[in-house]
This record gives C-alpha cells, structure tokens and sequence, in this order.
C-alpha cells in the first residue's frame, strides 16, 4: 500500500523527494476536497497525509468523514495543536490529558 | 418511584422482569470491566501518542527548513527533476487490530530511509541541500506511518470508551433502578390483591354463616310452633 499527501505544491515536492507518488498539489479548498476524494477512492492508499491548516479548513462533514476512516488512515501533520483529540480526551475521560 | 409505562402487575410480568434485572445487572459489571480494561490500554497508548506528535513536529519543522534551503541553493526545478528521478517508493501493510472489541489500524511498514546511492538519482549532479531534504522528508515520512497508527488508535480508544462510559451509567442510573422500582410495585400490587382475596372470602363465608344460622332458627322456630300447635 501507498502513502498519499494532499496540499500546498511546496509541500508536496518535499513528499516528492521522500518518494511519495501519489501526492497532489491543491491550493483552493474545492481543489482540496475533490483531490481528497480521489485519494479516499483509491483502494491503494494506506495513509492520506493532511497539513493540519488544510485539514481545519475542510468542512466539518468530510472532517468528520476522514477521522473516521480506518482504510485509508487520515493525519494531519503541523506545528499548531489539532484542538479535536485534546476535546475528544475532555470529553470521553473527563480530565484534559493531553498537555 | 419511576416505574416503567405500561406494565401490568401481574406474576407473569414479574418473573420476566426478574430475568431482565438479572441480564441487566451483569451486563452492567461486564461492561464496567470492559470500561476500566479500555482506560488501561488508553492510557498506554497516549503516551506513546504524545511522544510520537512531538517528534513529528520536531521531524516536520526541521524538513521544511531542509527543503526551503535546497530550493534556495537549487531552485525548484533542479529538486523536481531529482523528485522525478526516485525510483523506490515507501510501501506498507496496513492490517487491523482489535483492543475489547475497538478496531484499530496497525500499520506495518519497512523504514523509508534509504542509503544516499539507493535513492536513484545520480550523487555528482546534486547538491549536499538536496540530499538533506531528502533525507529530512524520509525521516518525516517514519514518523508519519508511527503516527497515524498511534494517533488513530487514541481516537478510536476515546471514542469506545466514551461511549461504554454513557452505557454503563444508563444500566446503573436508568435502566436498573427502573426495574428495582417496577418489580417492588408489583410485587405490592400483588400482595394489595391478596388482601383483598382474603378480605372477600371473610366477607363471603360470613354471609354464608349468618345465612345456615337464620335458617335454623327459621326451622328451630318452625318447629316449636308445630309442637305447641
């Protein structure tokens, strides 16, 4: 199985040099959406990589679509903190555990 | 007392209810277990999940930065042509595991490092910057597949163990004590009509006692009168 990355076209060279094929440039977030549709259909991508700022800016619909999918497995990578595990913590353990 | 709508308090109906009490109470206990068994496997995998996030960012600000150089030093074209001139790609397996009925992914993969000359791209034609970004992405790469499979798993575990959480206190808050309630009023209902029965019998046997006694005297009397007669 593949890796694949959906993003910015900087990043997706940086992928490119690690030997990623299946990674799409999209700047626009309508790009954004259909690219990761193409990816989702494709039976052969193990994992969908996401930036974290892209990944905030899909709607919540298909967030909550991708996090829930276990074949392909979405991350989404960045500097910020992605605030929806941190909440997810708080809300299922009761204690904000994730510091 | 919050008994459940609609329940007739008949004996049928009791010991119906007494089986339900008896699934709901270890159900209730099995599903606590599996609760406390869910935390104990979260808990391992968050920190495994913190670690693993902090060396991603870490892996990731240091591959822009590599990259950002090479695009200086090089120009974009000269890094697309090496992009293009790679020849191995990464592959994984990714199969999936069960944690107490949470499926999880678990991905397998080999490392994505590769030495400088399997890459495929000659070492003479490109720069030192080039090589960095590339080896800064590979190791970026590693900590993505390490990632997705823990971080994954962290939010299916909270996820499950949410939801185990609502369940057991519904048994233990709702569902038992509706059930306690509804077996106490029928076993009331029960013993209310019980009384009754034996207040109606009473009630019964002495019509029917004062009826022999007024018979016989009726006779007794009938009696007298024919011998004084």
């Amino acid at each position: 199985m593949e890796i694949a990355f959906v993003g910015g076209s900087e990043s997706v060279l940086g992928f490119n040099l690690a030997g990623v094929k299946t990674s799409y440039a999209a700047n626009t977030e309508e790009e954004l959406v259909s690219k990761i549709g193409t990816v989702m259909s494709d039976p052969n991508v193990g994992i969908l990589v996401l930036k974290q700022a892209d990944y905030s800016r899909l709607p919540k619909r298909l967030q909550e679509q991708l996090s829930e999918s276990i074949k392909p497995t979405i991350i989404a990578i960045g500097t910020e903190q992605s605030t929806e595990m941190r909440e997810k913590i708080k809300r299922a353990i009761g204690v904000d555990l994730w510091k | 007392m919050p008994v459940i709508r609609g329940t007739k308090p008949t004996r049928a109906v009791l010991i119906a209810l007494k089986r339900r009490m008896k699934v709901a109470k270890t159900g209730h206990s099995l599903l606590k277990m599996k609760r406390d068994g869910l935390m104990i496997e979260f808990f391992e995998v968050l920190n495994k999940a913190k670690t693993v996030r902090k060396e991603l960012v870490d892996a990731l600000v240091k591959a822009e930065q590599r990259l950002h150089m090479a695009m200086a030093i090089e120009g974009t074209v000269a890094i697309h042509s090496v992009a293009y001139a790679l020849q191995t790609e990464p592959s994984i397996q990714l199969q999936s595991r069960n944690i107490m009925g949470v499926v999880v992914p678990k991905i397998a993969a080999e490392s994505v490092q590769k030495k400088m000359y399997e890459r495929g791209y000659g070492i003479i034609g490109t720069s030192a910057a080039i090589d960095e970004a590339t080896e800064a992405y590979e190791t970026l790469l590693d900590k993505i597949i390490l990632a997705a499979e823990v971080e994954t798993a962290l939010i299916r575990l909270v996820e499950d163990i949410d939801s185990t959480k609502r369940r057991v206190n519904a048994l233990e808050f709702k569902v038992i004590p509706d059930i306690k309630d509804t077996i106490k009023f029928i076993g009331m209902a029960l013993e209310e009509m019980e009384r009754d029965n034996v207040v109606k019998l009473k009630m019964l046997k002495g019509k029917s006692q004062r009826r022999v006694a007024a018979e016989e005297a009726k006779k007794l009397a009938e009696a007298a009168a024919k011998a004084s007669a």
